[in-house]
């Protein structure tokens, strides 16, 4: 038979435990539990929706279509800026805002995720890139790589978010496509 | 007849200037912005939009429902995007056209998220109070049941530990 100290022990256990859930849900509402890993989400994808057929020889007056993506893990709302850019080889990968050509802002609760069709084209009478409808005028100069044998430039897509207090910031986040304009119209 | 003639010239002369001068006043004058204006607007714009930002995530902490905030928060985004791009397009007059109605479209933002979030707070008040009540209530009634449990279950235990206790055998 149970010693009579074991099973007081036992019972007073016992009830500490049942007490315990009875208090479950007030102590949920006041104690807030350690959240995960925080981050945000920049994608990419090809026309056909997946990370494949991406554009890479691009011609003059031909419309090519990507999916931009942007997701929000930060456990909060946040406040997003895509900066579309237009670089050469020699140019710096994160220069100014002011060198971006295209933005895109959203703002997005935690697991949100925002996605949207991007189109472009090169525009030979305006010497434009076509962003979505937007023609914006671009002077590069694009140099021959001898490596790779043709002339590249990159489709840069920049994620920065609001800072919280006053500006938006790089959040170390992007996405490039090489694109090779030199192929013949 | 020479007055009468004097006088229908110098009303219509009178005429041709009021109209004129009508014409001049009452036309709509042509939009004129410079890259001075257009960044000023823009920059209207993009505090109107922060700040509703910051209202709308502050009411989204104390755990209100900002989706339709957030949706009209958003169309003013999406045409603050324009706005900016069409600044750096040198589209002064587009870009002031879009940064106004960003504006216009953020205004009555931070006021609603405001309102929403001391509803929330106020809701999340009153369950905290309403659970930890219940909870109070319910901790007192199970220790009362324990203490009575313990009680009965001790009375049982003492009951069977005498039963099985062996009995003295009497040698005389």
């Amino acid at each position: 038979m149970i010693e009579m100290g074991d099973f007081k022990l036992l019972y007073a256990a016992s009830c500490i435990l049942l007490g315990l859930v009875i208090l479950a849900p007030t102590v949920a509402l006041v104690v807030r539990l350690p959240e995960g890993e925080r981050f945000s989400e920049l994608y990419v994808l090809g026309p056909g929706h997946m990370a494949e057929g991406y554009p890479f020889n691009v011609s003059v007056n031909s419309v090519y279509r990507v999916f931009l993506g942007v997701g929000n893990h930060m456990g909060g709302l946040e406040d997003y800026v895509v900066y579309v850019k237009f670089r050469n080889q020699t140019e710096s990968l994160h220069g100014d805002v002011d060198e971006s050509l295209f933005e895109y802002r959203v703002a997005l609760r935690d697991s949100d995720v925002w996605e949207r069709e991007v189109s472009f084209s090169f525009s030979e009478r305006e010497r434009a890139l076509v962003v979505d409808g937007y023609s914006v005028a671009v002077e590069k100069i694009v140099a021959w790589n001898n490596q790779t044998s043709g002339f590249y430039c990159q489709l840069l897509f920049e994620l920065w978010h609001f800072d919280g207090v006053s500006a938006f910031e790089y959040h170390n986040r992007f996405i490039g496509l090489w694109l090779n304009v030199s192929v013949p119209t | 007849m020479t007055h009468t003639w004097k006088s229908v010239a110098m009303a219509c002369a009178i005429s041709i200037v009021f109209t004129a001068v009508l014409g001049q006043i009452l036309a709509p004058q042509p939009l004129t912005y410079g890259a001075d204006d257009a960044s000023t607007k823009i920059a209207q714009a993009d505090e109107a939009v922060t700040q509703a930002f910051i209202a709308v995530a502050d009411a989204q902490q104390a755990g209100a429902n900002v989706s339709t905030l957030l949706a009209r928060l958003n169309e003013a985004n999406a045409v603050l995007a324009e706005a900016h791009t069409d600044f750096r397009n040198i589209d002064y007059v587009t870009a002031s056209q879009k940064a106004d109605q960003a504006f216009n479209e953020v205004q009555g933002i931070a006021g609603d998220a405001e309102s929403l979030k001391r509803n929330a707070e106020s809701d999340s008040n009153g369950r905290l109070v309403w659970t930890a009540s219940l909870s109070s209530v319910g901790l007192i009634l199970f220790s009362v049941a324990c203490l009575l449990g313990w009680r009965l279950l001790k009375r049982r235990y003492m009951k069977q530990a005498l039963e099985t206790r062996p009995e003295k055998v009497d040698q005389t």
